[in-house]
């Protein structure tokens, strides 16, 4: 659990810690709206430029970043490599072996890895610098107004929510049971193929019949204590919206403008 | 065969910022062929302690000696398995890792991952199935369709069958009815009268450890603080207001008694013997 | 006056067996009523049904003269609150502080009374230092309590507990037990508690004896529990006083107390100094 820095929480008090999740969601998704307007360099040169800002405003080192982008690295190149050889835009550059690689390809690759890398920073900002109940509530506030038309926008978030309580019960559960079984020659290091998969199964399945039973005994608390998914609710943990927060806002937004009068002008 | 603990410490965590030390120099001597109860408040160290009975746990400092095995610090002990089949581990609330299709395979996935083969597995799981009071129709069945107590009772076909010297059960009767209770502890005793088993049972269930057990370990803060005979124990009544703990019934009338005037023997552990003395103080008064 | 009426209540997991058959019983405001039966009589299944988790096959189910139904569900579960067994299974906020919201939200207490109210039954269950902590941080019993909390906060007039200790350790059946005894003596609450201890069984005002689903005995403790043969037929325990009682009188000494301990022991220092 401890390697893992996708997606991970890293506390501190930074301005970006402190900002509304809802305007932190929404600066996301306007940025990476931002990334995929075609501007060419400096575009995508504005962007890098304000995502090191962000990650310094917010204390991430760049270690965590870097361990970030890690399990991303293996299918990135993948993904370059290919487009390299298959793509036949400009002229060519080079011959390896036979494979001709055009000077269109080398740069449109070169641009998708940029903006590969940008969502992977700007999201990793959003997830490092705010808590994932946070999140939820932003989520949960921010789809509100599709209600209407059917998005069960309270009932993902409560999914979020309780999903994010049980993980750490979760994790004790597995050593409980990893434990259990060890106990009873269950060995995972070593054996056959058909024993460790016996061995792996030995641990889904208690995992898989305990969430069940577990589901099941929530399901009636939370029933017996009023809850009816469909029905109007009133929230405890509420949300405000501050100056910093908003000027923020307007800042992403002209960063956005920006980027679109680029295009049009380049 | 000894089965000791020699000034043992185990600290979870070692070297983050949440390092706790839970088991603090253990010095310890089970008695091969009792059934030694283990008592302690939550957080005492119970249950760390016992899982470096079958080296779920390596201690971080001092010697854990097990049957014909020396496990130290600091070593990486091979063949584990060989130890995990002498030494039979029930974990409290065993009915969470029945998993197989049906019970008899359940059961027999112990014996067939200590080696044993395929025939002789059926024999010895059918035979701890019937041990524990599972009737032969259940065989076939799906271990999910068994009600809770039924359920534990496979759990621990499943250890039994692996056949262990030094059989070990965190908290085994918890969650059950008196009845089931009583019919449980009443195995635990028949495996070790009968088949010589050495039985330790931490628990916190003292009618238990005066019925049933013939020795205490009482574990306090990570260190064994008292290893005594159940009798012995009981008739410490300050040992048991300091660890306060709830004494048997027995113990608490001949303390309500006391309170009151009325002297009765410590040697008095039976409901008829009680009776015999009241009435002796009675008559005689 | 009866708060809760159940008539002939039946009711099949499976359309085979039923698994409560034909039980009735009653339920006096304010009393202390435990309900006792091995595993699988149907104890568990009963509460469920009185709070409407599960629907009945037939049979009748009134509480403070509301019969349960569809359209009444709401305002019974207003009326009564459950505490479950297992103390994780039923923490479904982020902290305490969270868990006790839960209900408040659901019943759309306005936002700005809640934190007055969760502090207030945090202080009753002896929480409040706990309030932001997370569930993995707190004991079983720590969890049960701010379960009680949670249900307290929804003023309820019954609290059924189902088998709330059996997975405690001692000392926290020790805090339940307390907490237990003390909203019923002051907060005047009637309790259902379904429950294996005999103890706890001994002191309450009123007990119901199920078996396969049905009522097989009910009365006050000192009425039932000296019920010896019958108790043990249906699988269950005699308390400790009884069996002494009934050991002394085959000594020649005649008491009359069966079931509290301290009132026998009264009686034997009686009888010892009238000699």
């Amino acid at each position: 659990m401890n390697n893992i820095a996708l997606g991970r929480y890293i506390p501190g008090d930074s301005i970006i810690h402190k900002l509304d999740p809802r305007i932190k969601i929404s600066c996301m998704l306007l940025l990476l709206i931002a990334i995929f307007i075609p501007t060419g360099f400096y575009g995508y040169l504005l962007i890098s430029i304000v995502a090191l800002i962000a990650l310094s405003i917010a204390k991430l080192s760049i270690s965590f970043v870097l361990k970030a982008l890690r399990p991303m690295m293996f299918m990135m190149i993948m993904l370059m490599v290919i487009n390299i050889l298959v793509v036949k835009t400009g002229s060519v550059l080079i011959e390896i072996y036979g494979f001709q690689i055009y000077d269109g390809a080398v740069f449109q690759t070169l641009y998708i890895f940029i903006r590969l890398i940008l969502m992977i920073l700007i999201t990793t900002i959003l997830t490092a610098t705010t808590k994932p109940l946070d999140l939820t509530l932003g989520i949960e506030d921010l789809l509100e107004p599709f209600v209407r038309f059917k998005v069960p926008a309270h009932e993902i978030a409560m999914m979020i929510s309780i999903a994010i309580r049980f993980i750490p019960t979760l994790i004790e559960e597995t050593q409980r049971i990893m434990k259990a079984q060890a106990s009873r020659g269950v060995d995972l290091q070593e054996g056959k193929f058909k024993e460790k998969i016996m061995a792996i199964l030995s641990l889904i399945v208690p995992l898989f019949v305990s969430s069940f039973q577990r589901a099941e005994d929530l399901a009636n608390a939370m029933e017996a204590r009023g809850y009816v998914p469909d029905a109007k609710r009133t929230r405890y943990k509420q949300l405000h919206v501050r100056t910093s927060d908003i000027l923020i806002l307007v800042l992403v937004f002209m960063i956005l403008a920006g980027m679109i009068v680029m295009a049009i002008l380049l | 065969m000894p089965i000791s603990f020699k000034e043992v410490t185990y600290t979870y965590s070692p070297n983050t910022p949440f390092a706790y030390e839970a088991l603090k120099g253990v010095n310890v001597d089970f008695t091969e062929g009792k059934i030694t109860a283990i008592i302690g408040s939550t957080g005492s160290g119970k249950t760390t302690l016992v899982q470096h009975l079958n080296a779920l746990l390596l201690p971080t400092n001092g010697e854990v000696e097990i049957l014909d095995r020396v496990i130290r610090a600091n070593s990486k002990p091979k063949e584990l398995k060989l130890l995990r089949q002498k030494v039979g581990l029930v974990f409290q609330f065993p009915e969470y890792q029945l998993f197989e299709e049906t019970i008899i395979k359940d059961v027999c996935f112990g014996p067939l991952n200590f080696g044993v083969d395929q025939k002789t597995a059926i024999i010895k799981s059918k035979a701890m199935l019937r041990l524990v009071g599972i009737d032969s129709s259940y065989d076939e069945r799906s271990p999910l369709e068994l009600s809770g107590g039924q359920k534990r009772k496979v759990a621990i076909a499943g250890i039994l069958a692996i056949d262990p010297q030094l059989l070990v059960l965190d908290e085994p009767v918890a969650g059950l009815d008196p009845q089931a209770s009583k019919s449980m502890m009443n195995l635990f005793v028949e495996l070790n009268k009968r088949y010589h088993k050495t039985i330790l049972i931490v628990t916190h269930n003292m009618e238990h450890v005066l019925t049933y057990c013939d020795e205490v370990v009482v574990v306090d803060a990570g260190k064994v603080i008292k290893h005594v005979s159940t009798k012995v124990f009981f008739e410490d009544d300050r040992l048991l207001t300091e660890l306060h703990i709830t004494p048997p019934a027995i113990i608490k009338a001949k303390q309500a008694l006391r309170s009151k005037g009325i002297l009765i023997d410590d040697n008095v552990l039976s409901i008829d013997e009680l009776a015999k003395a009241i009435a002796k103080v009675v008559n005689h008064e | 006056m009866k708060i809760l009426e159940i008539k002939d209540l039946s009711f099949s997991y499976d359309d085979q067996t039923d698994a409560v058959n034909q039980a009735s019983f009653t339920i006096e405001k304010g009393s202390y009523t435990t309900i006792i039966g091995e595993n699988g009589s149907g104890k568990s299944t009963i509460a469920k049904l009185i709070i409407g988790l599960l629907e009945k096959k037939s049979g009748s189910i009134i509480v403070d003269q509301i019969e349960l139904s569809e359209s009444t569900l709401n305002e019974i579960r207003q009326k009564i609150g459950i505490v479950f067994q297992n103390p994780d299974n039923q923490f479904i906020g982020a902290t305490v502080r969270d868990d006790i919201a839960f209900g408040l939200e659901n019943h759309r207490v306005e936002q700005s009374k809640m934190d007055g109210i969760i502090e207030r039954f945090a202080a009753e269950v002896n929480m409040s230092e706990y309030l932001n902590h997370e569930p993995t941080k707190l004991s079983g019993g720590q969890k049960q309590r701010v379960a009680i909390a949670g249900v307290l906060a929804m003023s309820p007039e019954i609290i059924i507990f189902d088998e709330a200790t059996s997975m405690l350790d001692p000392q926290g059946k020790e805090e339940i037990n307390t907490l237990i005894n003390m909203l019923h003596k002051e907060n005047e609450m009637t309790i259902i508690s379904i429950t294996h201890d005999i103890e706890e069984v001994v002191n309450s005002d009123y007990v119901i004896v199920l078996h396969e689903g049905k009522v097989v005995l009910e009365g006050t403790p000192e009425k039932i529990m000296i019920k010896e043969k019958e108790l043990l037929k249906l699988s269950l325990d005699v308390p400790f006083t009884f069996k002494l009682s009934k050991a002394l009188i085959s000594e020649g000494v005649e008491v009359s107390e069966r079931i509290h301990l301290e009132r026998l022991v009264d009686e034997l220092c009686q009888l010892v100094s009238k000699k």
